[in-house]
């Protein structure tokens, strides 16, 4: 454990610094990344004076400080109006019930420190553990929303001043965790420290307006007028479509259109459309696989209806109920069957599970996963795979958003049984898995010194897991990371760049239906390729 | 007033204060407005629960009978509580002291029971009864044992909070003094027997007292201690995290463990239609505070 125990006391106090976070006391790796990435730069002083980073040296949100007293108090008061709105049953229903049952009853046993990865990875500093937030705010709601608050606070020792630094680090800490909710799994009493920390960023967005501007200026804000995360319009849709129809010909040799905005078809295919521009590979594997299956199933041009994606789900229920509902308002149109979605995992959960009491009965189109339709496409012998295409080592990365918070663990084991014979586990793995380290957003905020921490820090428990995976593997022998989750996949690409693990082990990174691909032998090339 | 009518008035005011806060705190999560799903797997009651899996799992899902027993959540809900299954698995150290303080629990609410009972039947068996001789000693039992085991608990659970140095700097005066309470209840019930009340004979008349509505008079000292003691921590209780064992059957059958779809169940529609009817409230500028969801969500500022 790291030996700088940072009190809560002295989170309040306005300092450089709070949680010092040092090279050497980080979870060791195994080799070849025992010693090869290890840069904790933090922030410069030059920037400290503009910037907030005044919680760990790292800053996710890029908070200006406030320019007057004034500014700080009225800041201060926005917060405890959000307080109030986030405990009050009207203005948060949709999680009112759960919020409270985790604020009311945590026992401090920390079962759940253990569970934590970025705990774990950071050496065990003090403020990553998942209750440390969590009591934070329970002493600050019990300090200024109770009676007698401020005395009760003083004299049983728990006293924390709410003020622009308390603040500040609070909205930083909220995005020091993945909700990967590993945490809650580990409590006896069901307390889930990951519900808190989404609490708290609902919090500072839903009545400050403040949360990391790549989910939401440029994430769900740009979704909802554009049509998606990425920017992409329907126009420049319908180009990439052109461009990956092209691709799939020049890879495949197969030449078929997409069907685009078919209506009646049994199924509408929702990908992030982040894949369409980083991993088109993925969206065109899809294509082959519905195409030679003779699946009935459209892409949509709608807005919004070809982006799955949906921020909302970690930091804004009003912002995930609008893009939830315009998912299901395309469907409608479109009168298909069923939503299936594709390797994204929190597009899985958000519009599946969590949205399942948004809709009423005239949006509630049935919504599916990819990873269930795909393993009874291969279990029907449509089609023709031949595993020995694949006869490189394979592990299996489980996105938290589908296994343990949706529980869909069978059908991705039992297709890569069947098309990766050298398929290995991660341990531990299914609803034990530990996340990526991108998760909740983090993958895609790339601005400030945040990768840095995001490298360091929340991806390094999944680095060790790769690693551990592949051991015992010569160094050139290809290997491949199936991760069918976007935002697990962009995770793994920074990690393996970070690390270098591409160039010195061969590990590359890619998703489930591209396996499937590679091992069509009507396929002259292979669709997965190793440096 | 005697000494003896204060006793007993605190120990009414304990089990008023008690069941009170017990019912409130009930009512509070009861009450609660509908959720959006936040389960978490392995979901007992599901076919797949070995492997943590849900009816996601299968192609047309919505189309298939659901395949779930209540028999299997009971079955996980009882090893959760007696067993403590998450923390054997999770946080073996704290298992090895958190058991020994809940069994203990456990048995001293039986042991109350059975004191009870008792007292209900003690006169109706008379003394050479061997049905009443058996309810004395499983009594005894069940009373020593669950006051060992609990000081046990108590005192390993101190231990832990004390030596270990993540649960040190993660607790609280409170923490620290509810386990001190709940030791000093302990230690007087085992100093009350060892000295005085070797077969929980005065205890027994303490309660019939209790619940006949006619306290007795001249108990010992040393079981007027125990009982007020017992009497105040009652009174404490419910104002603690402590509360834990109501909150549980929430976070576990209504949140965890709640995966029920939404498939046009009228009762649920219903409910759904009231959330959306409330007024959002937040103030963010992205968002339009006077509307209700339904209009927020469909109306991007």
């Amino acid at each position: 454990m790291g030996d700088r125990q940072q009190g809560m006391k002295e989170f309040s106090k306005p300092s450089p610094q709070f949680a010092e976070l040092r090279a050497e006391e980080l979870m060791p790796l195994p080799a070849p990344c025992d010693s090869c990435y290890a840069p904790l730069k933090g922030v410069s002083a030059e920037r400290r004076t503009v910037l907030e980073a005044s919680l760990d040296g790292y800053s996710a949100i890029a908070l200006p400080k406030p320019k007057s007293p004034e500014e700080e108090a009225e800041l201060v008061g926005k917060f405890l109006n959000g307080l109030r709105k986030l405990l009050s049953q009207e203005s948060n229903w949709a999680f009112w019930q759960p919020l409270q049952l985790s604020l009311d009853n945590c026992t401090r046993c920390q079962s759940c420190s253990d569970a934590c990865h970025i705990y774990e990875a950071s050496g065990r500093q003090e403020v990553y553990r998942p209750s440390y937030r969590s009591e934070l705010l329970r002493r600050i709601i019990r300090k200024y929303l109770s009676p007698a608050g401020a005395l009760r606070a003083k004299l049983s020792g728990t006293d924390v001043d709410l003020n622009w630094t308390t603040l500040a680090r609070l909205a930083e800490l909220a995005y020091r965790c993945n909700l990967c909710r590993r945490c809650a799994q580990a409590c006896p009493i069901g307390v889930d420290n990951g519900l808190i920390a989404h609490e708290i960023r609902k919090l500072f967005s839903m009545e400050m307006g403040i949360a990391p501007k790549e989910i939401h200026q440029q994430g769900s804000m740009q979704q909802l007028r554009a049509g998606s995360s990425t920017g992409m319009t329907p126009p420049a849709l319908m180009d990439n479509i052109d461009f990956m129809e092209e691709d799939v010909t020049d890879r495949t040799g197969l030449s078929f259109k997409w069907p685009v905005d078919v209506e009646g078809a049994d199924i509408l295919l929702l990908h992030n459309a982040g894949e369409f521009m980083a991993w088109p590979e993925n969206p065109e594997a899809f294509a082959i696989i519905f195409e030679k299956a003779g699946l009935s199933y459209t892409l949509s041009s709608d807005l919004m209806g070809y982006d799955g994606v949906n921020y909302g789900l970690w930091y804004d229920d009003v912002q995930f109920a609008r893009v939830a509902l315009k998912h299901a308002q395309v469907a409608k149109k479109l009168k298909v069957k069923k939503i299936v979605i594709g390797e994204c995992g929190h597009a899985h959960k958000a519009l599946t599970v969590i949205a399942d009491r948004i809709f009423a009965t005239e949006y509630n189109v049935p919504r599916e996963s990819c990873l269930t339709l795909l393993d009874s496409v291969v279990a029907s012998g449509k089609l023709e795979l031949d595993p020995s295409r694949n006869d490189f080592p394979v592990t299996l990365h489980d996105p938290c958003n589908i296994v343990r918070l949706m529980g869909i663990v069978q059908p991705q084991r039992r297709i890569l049984k069947k098309i990766a014979p050298r398929f290995r586990e991660m341990t531990p793995h299914g609803v034990d898995n530990y996340c990526c380290g991108g998760g909740s957003g983090f993958a895609i905020m790339q601005g400030l010194n945040f990768p840095e921490w995001r490298m360091s820090i929340s991806g390094r428990k999944k680095l060790e897991q790769v690693l551990n995976a592949f051991k015992g593997e010569a160094e050139a022998v290809p290997k491949y990371v199936c991760a069918p989750c976007s935002n697990c996949k962009g995770q793994l690409r920074d990690l393996l760049g970070a690390y270098g693990l591409t160039e010195k082990l061969n590990v590359r990174y890619g998703g489930l239906v591209e396996l499937i691909v590679n091992a069509m032998p009507d396929i002259d090339k292979p669709y997965v390729e190793f440096g | 007033m005697s000494e003896m009518s204060w006793l007993a008035i605190l120990t009414y005011v304990a089990v008023v204060v008690l069941l009170t806060g017990i019912v409130l705190r009930v009512a509070k999560y009861a009450r609660a407005p509908m959720h959006l799903r936040w389960e978490l797997y392995p979901v007992p009651h599901e076919k797949g629960r070995d492997h943590g899996g849900s009816y996601f799992e299968e192609t047309d899902w919505w189309t298939r009978p659901r395949e779930t027993s209540l028999a299997w959540e009971i079955g996980a809900m009882l090893e959760e509580m007696l067993l403590i299954r998450s923390l054997w698995r999770h946080n073996r150290p704290q298992w090895f002291a958190s058991f020994p303080f809940h069994a203990g629990l456990y048995l001293l609410v039986g042991f109350i029971v059975m004191l009870a009972i008792g007292a209900g039947v003690e006169q109706p068996l008379g003394p050479a009864s061997p049905v009443w001789l058996a309810v004395q000693g499983v009594t005894a039992f069940v009373g020593v044992a669950g006051l060992l085991s609990g000081t046990l608990g108590a005192v390993l659970l101190l231990c832990r909070r004390f030596f270990d140095p993540v649960l040190r700097a993660a607790s609280c005066f409170a923490d620290y003094f509810n386990l001190v309470f709940l030791l000093a209840v302990f230690v007087a019930a085992v100093f009350a027997w060892a000295i005085a009340d070797p077969v929980f004979s005065q205890l027994r008349e303490f309660i019939h007292g209790i619940l006949s509505l006619s306290p007795a008079a001249g108990i010992g000292t040393p079981i007027a201690a125990e009982a007020a003691l017992a009497s105040l921590f009652m009174i404490y209780l419910p104002f603690t995290h402590m509360t834990h064992f109501v909150a549980k059957y929430f976070t576990f059958h209504q949140v965890r463990w709640d995966d029920a779809p939404n498939l046009g169940d009228p009762a649920m529609q219903k409910r759904i239609m009231a959330n959306l009817s409330r007024r959002v409230g937040w103030s963010a500028p992205h968002i339009q505070s006077e509307k209700s969801w339904a209009e927020a969500a469909t109306e991007v500022k």
